[in-house]
């Protein structure tokens, strides 16, 4: 079974350090094919 | 994917290990483009700070229009107002011809509203006394800026109640 790994990570504001909701996040993988 | 309610996000199931590029967006927050690489795991970003937009004043605009070539105003005592844009160098009952209502038979003589034209006044004051079809011909059409048709009590029909149809031309100011 192929090992696979996680990404996590928080947003926040800048200036008042509170929480981002809603935000468009995206990863392009590797060979160019992304994950939202 | 989106955020959550904190804030925090998380991909799973990333199969290959390699850099990866993170692209966050928000409505009202500079994008963020990121380079990630993978090679364990489990990848913890952290704390991503996402920073506001700074707000750009625009410059003024200004709005401009041209004025309609034929203009209509209802205004009292059964009176016509016009303003035409005259092409240069027509002569004025060629103009004249373009209004609604306004008719220049083959000898010049111009009807407006089924009356004939008994006279033009520039400014007020009468051109070629009451010869109207003198007054029409001799009018350079690049002075004229408006011109005003309507049925007005001459000095003596105040008197005997007879409407008048006049011509009223106006000089550009």
């Amino acid at each position: 079974m192929a090992q696979t790994a996680t990404l996590t990570g928080k947003l926040v504001d800048q200036s008042d350090k509170s929480p981002i909701v809603g935000a468009s996040i995206q990863v392009s993988l590797p060979n160019d094919s992304s994950q939202t | 994917m989106v955020s959550g309610d904190d804030g925090s996000f998380l991909f799973n199931n990333l199969l290959d290990s390699g850099n990866y590029t993170l692209i966050i967006t928000s409505v009202g927050y500079d994008r963020i483009d990121k380079e990630v690489l993978i090679d364990v795991s489990n990848k913890d970003l952290g704390i991503i700070n996402f920073q506001k937009q700074q707000g750009t004043e625009l410059t003024g605009v200004t709005v401009t229009a041209k004025t309609p070539p034929v203009q209509q105003k209802q205004i009292p005592f059964n009176t016509m107002q016009v303003n035409i844009k005259l092409i240069p160098m027509h002569p004025p009952k060629t103009s004249l011809l373009k209004m609604p209502g306004i008719t220049v038979d083959k000898n010049g003589t111009a009807t407006a509203q089924g009356d004939q034209v008994k006279s033009v006044t520039v400014d007020g004051k009468k051109f070629f006394g009451d010869d109207a079809t003198t007054a029409l011909r001799n009018l350079p059409a690049e002075i004229i800026d408006k011109i005003q048709v309507f049925d007005k009590l001459s000095d003596q029909a105040a008197f005997t109640v007879l409407m008048m149809a006049t011509a009223f031309v106006q000089l550009i100011s």
